[in-house]
Protein backbone atom coordinates (compact mmCIF):
# COMPACT_ATOMS: atom_id res chain seq x y z
CA UNK A 1 0.00 0.00 0.00
CA UNK A 2 1.22 3.43 -1.01
CA UNK A 3 1.86 5.54 2.11
CA UNK A 4 3.94 8.65 2.38
CA UNK A 5 6.63 8.00 4.43
CA UNK A 6 7.55 10.55 8.08
CA UNK A 7 4.00 11.89 8.23
CA UNK A 8 2.47 8.11 8.44
CA UNK A 9 3.15 8.38 12.51
CA UNK A 10 2.36 11.98 13.02
CA UNK A 11 -0.75 12.06 15.47
CA UNK A 12 -1.33 15.40 13.99
CA UNK A 13 -1.51 14.83 10.55
CA UNK A 14 -4.89 12.93 9.81
CA UNK A 15 -6.59 16.02 10.76
CA UNK A 16 -4.39 18.52 9.27
CA UNK A 17 -4.66 16.42 6.13
CA UNK A 18 -8.18 16.02 6.66
CA UNK A 19 -9.26 19.85 7.04
CA UNK A 20 -6.91 20.62 4.15
CA UNK A 21 -8.87 18.17 2.03
CA UNK A 22 -12.03 20.51 3.02
CA UNK A 23 -10.78 23.52 2.02
CA UNK A 24 -9.08 22.36 -0.87
CA UNK A 25 -10.10 19.58 -2.75
CA UNK A 26 -7.30 16.95 -3.25
CA UNK A 27 -4.92 19.36 -0.84
CA UNK A 28 -4.90 16.45 1.70
CA UNK A 29 -3.33 13.92 -0.70
CA UNK A 30 -0.98 16.69 -1.85
CA UNK A 31 -0.37 16.93 1.52
CA UNK A 32 0.73 13.63 2.57
CA UNK A 33 2.75 13.31 -0.71
CA UNK A 34 0.12 11.98 -3.23
CA UNK A 35 0.87 14.69 -6.06
CA UNK A 36 -0.95 13.04 -8.86
CA UNK A 37 -4.37 11.55 -6.25
CA UNK A 38 -4.48 15.13 -5.25
CA UNK A 39 -3.75 16.81 -8.69
CA UNK A 40 -7.05 14.27 -10.34
CA UNK A 41 -9.19 15.12 -7.08
CA UNK A 42 -8.78 18.36 -7.41
CA UNK A 43 -9.68 18.80 -10.94
CA UNK A 44 -12.52 16.33 -11.18
CA UNK A 45 -13.77 18.27 -8.07
CA UNK A 46 -13.57 21.64 -8.89
CA UNK A 47 -14.47 21.12 -12.71
CA UNK A 48 -17.79 19.06 -11.38
CA UNK A 49 -18.78 21.58 -8.95
CA UNK A 50 -17.77 24.63 -11.47
CA UNK A 51 -20.36 22.73 -14.03
CA UNK A 52 -22.82 23.22 -11.98
CA UNK A 53 -22.48 26.30 -11.72
CA UNK A 54 -22.40 27.30 -14.96
CA UNK A 55 -25.85 25.42 -15.34
CA UNK A 56 -27.61 26.41 -12.63
CA UNK A 57 -25.86 30.13 -11.42
CA UNK A 58 -24.21 31.20 -8.24
CA UNK A 59 -27.68 31.39 -6.90
CA UNK A 60 -28.36 28.17 -6.55
CA UNK A 61 -26.18 27.87 -4.06
CA UNK A 62 -29.11 28.85 -1.48
CA UNK A 63 -28.45 28.14 2.10
CA UNK A 64 -31.95 29.65 2.57
CA UNK A 65 -33.55 27.66 0.52
CA UNK A 66 -32.10 24.44 -0.23
CA UNK A 67 -30.51 23.66 2.67
CA UNK A 68 -30.10 20.17 2.02
CA UNK A 69 -28.70 20.66 -1.45
CA UNK A 70 -25.87 23.45 0.35
CA UNK A 71 -25.13 21.00 3.40
CA UNK A 72 -23.81 18.34 0.26
CA UNK A 73 -22.08 21.66 -1.87
CA UNK A 74 -21.00 22.92 1.69
CA UNK A 75 -18.67 19.85 1.65
CA UNK A 76 -16.38 21.23 -1.29
CA UNK A 77 -15.00 24.09 1.06
CA UNK A 78 -13.94 26.96 -0.34
CA UNK A 79 -15.32 26.88 -3.90
CA UNK A 80 -18.75 26.28 -1.96
CA UNK A 81 -17.92 29.19 0.71
CA UNK A 82 -17.09 31.57 -2.29
CA UNK A 83 -20.30 30.48 -4.05
CA UNK A 84 -22.65 31.62 -0.77
CA UNK A 85 -20.84 34.81 -0.68
CA UNK A 86 -21.27 35.58 -3.97
CA UNK A 87 -25.39 35.39 -3.32
CA UNK A 88 -27.57 37.92 -5.04
CA UNK A 89 -29.58 39.48 -2.08
CA UNK A 90 -32.40 39.70 -4.61
CA UNK A 91 -33.04 35.79 -4.95
CA UNK A 92 -33.00 35.72 -0.61
CA UNK A 93 -36.54 35.85 -0.69
CA UNK A 94 -38.32 33.96 -2.95
CA UNK A 95 -35.18 31.23 -4.66
CA UNK A 96 -34.47 30.20 -8.04
CA UNK A 97 -35.81 27.59 -9.73
CA UNK A 98 -35.45 25.63 -13.02
CA UNK A 99 -34.65 22.37 -14.92
CA UNK A 100 -31.01 24.33 -14.74
CA UNK A 101 -31.03 25.36 -11.33
CA UNK A 102 -31.41 21.45 -10.71
CA UNK A 103 -29.09 20.23 -12.89
CA UNK A 104 -26.86 22.80 -11.02
CA UNK A 105 -27.75 21.34 -7.35
CA UNK A 106 -27.19 18.18 -8.36
CA UNK A 107 -23.98 18.73 -9.89
CA UNK A 108 -22.60 20.97 -7.12
CA UNK A 109 -24.02 18.74 -4.50
CA UNK A 110 -22.20 14.74 -6.02
CA UNK A 111 -18.76 17.64 -5.93
CA UNK A 112 -19.15 18.00 -2.58
CA UNK A 113 -20.34 14.48 -1.55
CA UNK A 114 -17.30 12.91 -3.36
CA UNK A 115 -15.04 15.60 -1.29
CA UNK A 116 -16.08 13.87 1.26
CA UNK A 117 -15.43 10.64 0.03
CA UNK A 118 -12.17 11.89 0.01
CA UNK A 119 -11.77 13.68 3.18
CA UNK A 120 -12.81 9.93 4.58
CA UNK A 121 -9.96 8.38 2.40
CA UNK A 122 -7.12 11.03 3.58
CA UNK A 123 -8.01 10.87 7.31
CA UNK A 124 -8.79 7.11 7.53
CA UNK A 125 -6.89 4.97 4.86
CA UNK A 126 -3.86 7.11 3.72
CA UNK A 127 -2.86 9.23 6.74
CA UNK A 128 -3.32 6.55 9.50
CA UNK A 129 0.10 3.92 10.06
CA UNK A 130 -0.72 0.45 8.56
CA UNK A 131 -2.18 -1.72 10.81
CA UNK A 132 0.32 -4.43 11.82
CA UNK A 133 -0.50 -8.09 10.51
CA UNK A 134 -1.70 -10.68 13.15
CA UNK A 135 -0.08 -13.76 12.90
CA UNK A 136 -2.37 -16.54 14.14
CA UNK A 137 -0.31 -18.49 16.46
CA UNK A 138 0.91 -21.99 15.15
CA UNK A 139 -1.15 -24.81 16.48
CA UNK A 140 -0.04 -27.51 17.87
CA UNK A 141 -1.18 -30.83 15.78
CA UNK A 142 -2.33 -33.42 18.03
CA UNK A 143 0.35 -36.04 17.49
CA UNK B 1 -12.64 42.56 -23.40
CA UNK B 2 -15.13 44.08 -22.15
CA UNK B 3 -17.92 41.45 -23.62
CA UNK B 4 -15.45 38.72 -23.04
CA UNK B 5 -16.14 39.44 -19.23
CA UNK B 6 -19.52 40.45 -19.11
CA UNK B 7 -20.32 37.55 -21.23
CA UNK B 8 -17.89 34.99 -18.82
CA UNK B 9 -19.91 36.87 -16.13
CA UNK B 10 -23.67 36.07 -17.30
CA UNK B 11 -22.11 31.97 -17.48
CA UNK B 12 -22.40 31.73 -13.84
CA UNK B 13 -24.67 34.30 -13.01
CA UNK B 14 -27.94 33.24 -15.19
CA UNK B 15 -28.99 29.62 -15.07
CA UNK B 16 -28.81 27.57 -18.53
CA UNK B 17 -32.35 27.11 -20.37
CA UNK B 18 -32.19 23.17 -20.19
CA UNK B 19 -35.01 21.66 -21.88
CA UNK B 20 -37.44 19.07 -20.18
CA UNK B 21 -36.81 16.59 -22.59
CA UNK B 22 -35.11 13.00 -22.75
CA UNK B 23 -31.83 14.30 -23.80
CA UNK B 24 -31.51 16.23 -21.09
CA UNK B 25 -30.88 12.86 -18.93
CA UNK B 26 -27.28 13.21 -21.11
CA UNK B 27 -26.62 15.78 -18.25
CA UNK B 28 -25.86 12.45 -16.57
CA UNK B 29 -22.80 11.82 -18.06
CA UNK B 30 -20.93 13.68 -16.98
CA UNK B 31 -21.50 13.30 -12.82
CA UNK B 32 -20.73 9.54 -13.94
CA UNK B 33 -17.57 10.39 -15.35
CA UNK B 34 -16.85 12.75 -11.90
CA UNK B 35 -18.15 9.42 -9.83
CA UNK B 36 -15.51 7.12 -11.80
CA UNK B 37 -12.53 9.20 -11.78
CA UNK B 38 -12.56 9.92 -8.56
CA UNK B 39 -14.00 6.27 -6.88
CA UNK B 40 -11.08 5.04 -9.16
CA UNK B 41 -8.64 7.81 -8.08
CA UNK B 42 -9.26 6.58 -4.12
CA UNK B 43 -9.25 3.01 -4.86
CA UNK B 44 -6.45 2.41 -6.98
CA UNK B 45 -3.35 2.10 -4.94
CA UNK B 46 -0.77 3.39 -7.59
CA UNK B 47 -1.60 6.14 -9.94
CA UNK B 48 -0.26 4.76 -13.52
CA UNK B 49 -1.95 6.78 -16.24
CA UNK B 50 -2.95 3.73 -18.74
CA UNK B 51 -4.30 1.43 -16.05
CA UNK B 52 -5.72 4.39 -14.29
CA UNK B 53 -7.67 5.11 -17.55
CA UNK B 54 -8.48 1.79 -18.46
CA UNK B 55 -10.26 1.43 -15.19
CA UNK B 56 -12.11 4.46 -15.33
CA UNK B 57 -13.33 4.03 -18.49
CA UNK B 58 -14.58 0.35 -17.20
CA UNK B 59 -16.32 1.83 -14.32
CA UNK B 60 -17.48 4.56 -16.32
CA UNK B 61 -19.26 2.00 -18.70
CA UNK B 62 -20.73 0.15 -16.26
CA UNK B 63 -22.50 2.80 -14.24
CA UNK B 64 -23.79 4.07 -17.79
CA UNK B 65 -24.79 0.55 -18.53
CA UNK B 66 -26.62 0.14 -15.32
CA UNK B 67 -28.06 3.87 -15.37
CA UNK B 68 -29.80 2.19 -19.51
CA UNK B 69 -31.00 -0.86 -18.04
CA UNK B 70 -32.63 0.95 -14.70
CA UNK B 71 -34.31 2.95 -17.72
CA UNK B 72 -35.23 0.25 -20.17
CA UNK B 73 -37.05 -1.49 -16.87
CA UNK B 74 -38.76 1.95 -15.78
CA UNK B 75 -40.19 2.66 -19.24
CA UNK B 76 -41.34 -1.14 -19.62
CA UNK B 77 -43.27 -0.54 -16.12
CA UNK B 78 -44.36 2.58 -17.60
CA UNK B 79 -45.63 0.75 -20.70
CA UNK B 80 -47.42 -1.60 -18.97
CA UNK B 81 -49.03 1.00 -16.38
CA UNK B 82 -50.48 3.21 -19.97
CA UNK B 83 -51.97 -0.40 -21.04
CA UNK B 84 -54.02 -1.06 -17.89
Amino acid sequence: MAKSGSTATDPKTPFIAGILSWLVPGAGHYYLGQRARGAIIFFTICNTFLLGVILGGKEMIDPHHAKAWFCAQALTGTPALIGALAQNSQYSINGIYGRGVDWGQVYAGVAGLLNLLCILDVVMHRALPLPSKKIPPERNKPS
Amino acid sequence: MTQSLFILGQLFSQPLDIPTSALSFLWTLPICLSISLIYKAIKLETIEPRMFVREVALLFITIVGFLIIVAIVLLGIAHLAGQL
